[in-house]
């Protein structure tokens, strides 16, 4: 098989499936081959920083949902139930809050089920070069928030304070009672443990009793650290604590067993915040797109940047699920879930 | 269960020409050949970064022919090494064009010492679309002729391609990743044979 992708809730295994090579793990290899000798001889960082390993490699992994879901759930405005508090915002008592609420369409409070169904995520093929198709928001907060942030195919990460004021910046949503609207729509991650405002990241949801209850973030691992960047790429990282980003690993056999495994914990509340905004249905591993960094004028060593990230990502291999890898029937119960993804050579 | 260049679908395409010296050309192979697993090896060092720190130790630089394939054991994806490669500079011919090189070739989990390889130069290897590129392999005229074994004539048969230097040794170390058998080619100085060889990544 090309590859495997475990997926584990705490000690439980969910799932343990084959995953899918695209057509741009073969560009990248042909990339590879292609590479001219002579940039080597070029005494300059940036030219023979093009022929660092770094560059070809895995980089990051990313989240998606089922396109509808990008119209629903958290991704939602629904000023008058929480979603956005608006009167608050504007009102500077509450900082960068965004509170979410796994809202269903129907509103039917007597249904617990979360989140509202997202539809059916795309067929997972080898042309695709994006985990999902059509995912822009449909939110208006003043502003169309999608002329502003279009989909980029995946949970992006606009939550944490220092994000979405960068990032809106400049921008028709750049003031604060507009912008906490729009990152609280985009989502999707949780602020880090230690920020000011984490327990203002909030998921509400109905009980069986059809009670409005609300559950409040102790923190994300990727925004604790810094590791994913504002388009939901979590950056590969050294070491072996998977809770920080991305990690690789192989053993002493790999001339032989060719095998390499790439490994990320959500935390819970990372967990319970995709699942917010519509759940996890793919999963994509991503190289460094070089040609398209080298357009967008970023010259090598490509540094990881949560904002502007000059590394601009090409996937390589990609997972689709039928089913959310973040569904639980309790969502007060979450626990850690971690991704192990195997890629045999040999 | 298929390996990694199995499911990804790399393949390659082999065509051999032998060219006149007076310029007529004859198509002698137009076939495909098959991805070894030692292109599995090098790939691993690669994405693990175990190896070589630069990519262009991981590119298809070198060649060698031989005169004993196919192999006792048919051709199967586990080979490592040519059955009867040129083992010398003399063989490959001291009057030829080719650059070549002589060092250790990673052969399963040893290393073989001495052996010959014919370099790529990086102007005969062509991107041709997204995923494929095009190696042109030539054999000149005055290159691999009057070619014995124990005194017997031989013809050439065989023909691998290596990855250049992947566990990123101070001298290259190659690594067969695409092998192919052919009839019998007696080659002599009335006629360069060219190799035009194609990776589907």
């Amino acid at each position: 098989m090309r590859g495997e992708v475990e997926v584990w809730s705490g000690d439980n295994l969910i799932l343990k499936e084959a995953n899918m090579l695209t057509d741009g793990a073969g560009e990248l290899l042909a990339d590879i081959m292609t590479v001219s000798p002579s940039l080597s001889g070029i005494d300059d960082l940036a030219t023979y920083s093009l022929l660092d390993l770094s560059n070809y490699t895995i980089q990051a992994i990313s989240f998606g949902t089922g396109s509808d879901a990008f119209r629903t759930n958290g991704h939602k405005f629904v000023d008058v139930v929480g979603v956005y508090d608006a009167v608050d915002v504007f009102a500077g008592t509450k900082g960068n809050q965004t509170v979410l609420r796994s809202n269903r369409d129907d509103e039917d409070a007597s249904n617990v089920s979360q989140p509202a169904d997202p539809g059916f995520p795309i067929a997972p093929t080898p042309e695709l070069d994006v985990l999902e198709i059509n995912t822009s928001v449909d939110a208006l907060i003043s502003k169309d928030v999608s002329a502003t942030i279009p989909g980029n195919g995946q949970l992006t990460n606009f939550i944490p304070s220092a994000i979405m004021s960068a990032t809106f910046e400049g921008t028709e949503l750049s003031t604060p009672i507009r912008y906490f609207g729009a990152a609280s729509v985009l989502g999707c991650f949780p602020d880090g443990a230690s920020a000011d405002h984490v327990t203002r990241n909030q998921v509400k949801y109905y009980d069986d009793a059809g009670t409005q209850r609300t559950i409040t973030s102790v923190g994300g691992y990727f925004n604790e650290v810094s590791s994913m960047d504002v388009s939901g790429f979590v950056t590969k990282v050294a070491g072996t604590d998977s809770t920080q980003g991305l990690i690789e690993s192989y053993d002493v056999n790999l001339p032989t067993n060719g095998t390499i495994e790439y490994e990320v914990t959500l935390s819970k509340d990372d967990a319970l915040f995709a699942h917010a905004y519509g759940g996890i249905f793919h999963l994509g591993l991503w190289t460094i797109d070089m040609k398209e960094s080298l357009l967008n004028g970023n010259t090598p060593p490509f540094a990881f940047s949560i904002l502007n990230n000059p590394r601009k990502y090409r996937l390589f291999c990609r997972k689709g699920v039928s089913k959310d890898l973040t569904y639980i029937d309790d969502i007060t119960q979450y626990e850690d879930l971690t991704i192990k993804w195997r890629l045999h050579f040999l | 269960m298929k390996n990694f260049t199995e499911e990804l679908g790399i393949n390659g395409h082999l065509t051999i020409i032998k060219k006149m010296s007076t310029g007529e050309e004859e198509v002698l192979l137009d076939d495909s050949n098959i991805i070894v697993s030692g292109m599995g090896v090098g790939l691993s060092y690669l994405f693990s970064a175990s190896g070589s720190n630069s990519v262009l130790d991981y590119q298809i630089q070198k060649f060698q022919v031989g005169v004993s394939g196919p192999p006792l054991g048919g051709v199967t994806s586990s080979i490592a090494e040519l059955s009867g490669a040129l083992s010398s500079v003399d063989e490959y011919g001291t009057g030829s064009n080719l650059a070549l090189f002589e060092g250790a070739q990673i052969v399963g989990n040893t290393l073989e010492n001495g052996r010959v390889f014919a370099e790529i130069p990086a102007s005969k290897i062509t991107r041709i679309n997204e995923n494929s590129v095009r190696y042109t392999l030539v054999v000149d005229e005055e290159a691999a002729n009057g070619l014995q074994r124990d005194g017997v004539d031989k013809g050439i048969n065989e023909i691998g391609m290596f990855m250049k230097n992947p566990t990123g040794n101070a001298v290259d170390r190659p690594i067969l990743v695409c092998y192919r058998t052919f009839s019998d080619i007696v080659k002599t100085n009335d006629f360069s044979l060219i190799f035009r060889w194609t990776i589907n990544f």
